[in-house]
């Protein structure tokens, strides 16, 4: 599949995620907060930024729940680790929900 | 997206057959230029995955495009990244070979 215009061009070399795999979802437990975000999206043009409020709750989601038992019978594993919000670009609304908190007292 | 925003994007995997299969999928970005600004904080990609016989399952990606996309000016003209994945079979004891990652 060589052709003689490749003079110099690097072959894409794929990076590892920072925070590892997300393990799967066997069990389908947050898959209604998948569904959420996807309406989400489908109403908004695919405008990401119109759905973050979405994609939080769905990884909260994930923080909160755990999978099957890992292979050879380890223990179950979270379905994602326990991670501040803020730390994940969700700073912006995480600020705005504690100001809303701060309010009503 | 915007630069620099996470944003979440879903990927859906069926195993069609009778058996359980162990997969290990690996990502493509295009235009190549464009991948050095993609990055991933999470994703089901790299490790293995086991899907049983007729199981469908979703599978996320947590990312971001670094926001010096913005400011470079090969990327003016893209307004379109495609991610890609391949699902590959596992084998006994295969590793992709990525120098550095664990």
């Amino acid at each position: 599949m060589s052709t003689a215009m490749n003079f110099g061009s690097k072959s894409f070399k794929p990076r590892p995620p920072d925070k590892g795999a997300f393990p799967l979802d066997h069990f389908g437990e947050c898959s209604a907060f998948k569904e959420s975000f996807m309406d989400c999206l489908r109403d908004n043009g695919y405008e990401s930024g119109a759905c973050r409020q979405r994609a939080m709750a769905y990884l909260q989601c994930r923080m909160d729940r755990q999978g099957p038992a890992g292979r050879g019978g380890r223990s179950p594993v979270q379905l994602m680790a326990n991670e501040p919000l803020e730390k994940l670009g969700f700073k912006d609304i995480m600020d705005e929900k504690a100001e809303a908190k701060a309010e009503k007292l | 997206v915007v630069p620099g925003e996470t944003a979440l994007a879903f990927y859906k995997a069926k195993n069609p057959t009778d058996k359980p299969i162990i997969g290990i999928s690996t990502y493509n970005v295009i235009p190549f230029e464009a991948g050095q600004y993609f990055n991933k904080i999470q994703c089901f990609c790299f490790e293995e995955q086991r899907l049983n016989p007729q199981e469908e399952v979703d599978m996320p990606v947590f990312f971001y495009i670094d926001p010096e996309f913005a400011e470079d000016p090969k990327m003016a003209n893209v307004n379109l990244i495609t991610l890609s994945y391949t699902f590959f079979e596992a084998k006994e004891g295969q590793k992709f070979p990525l120098p550095g990652y664990q």
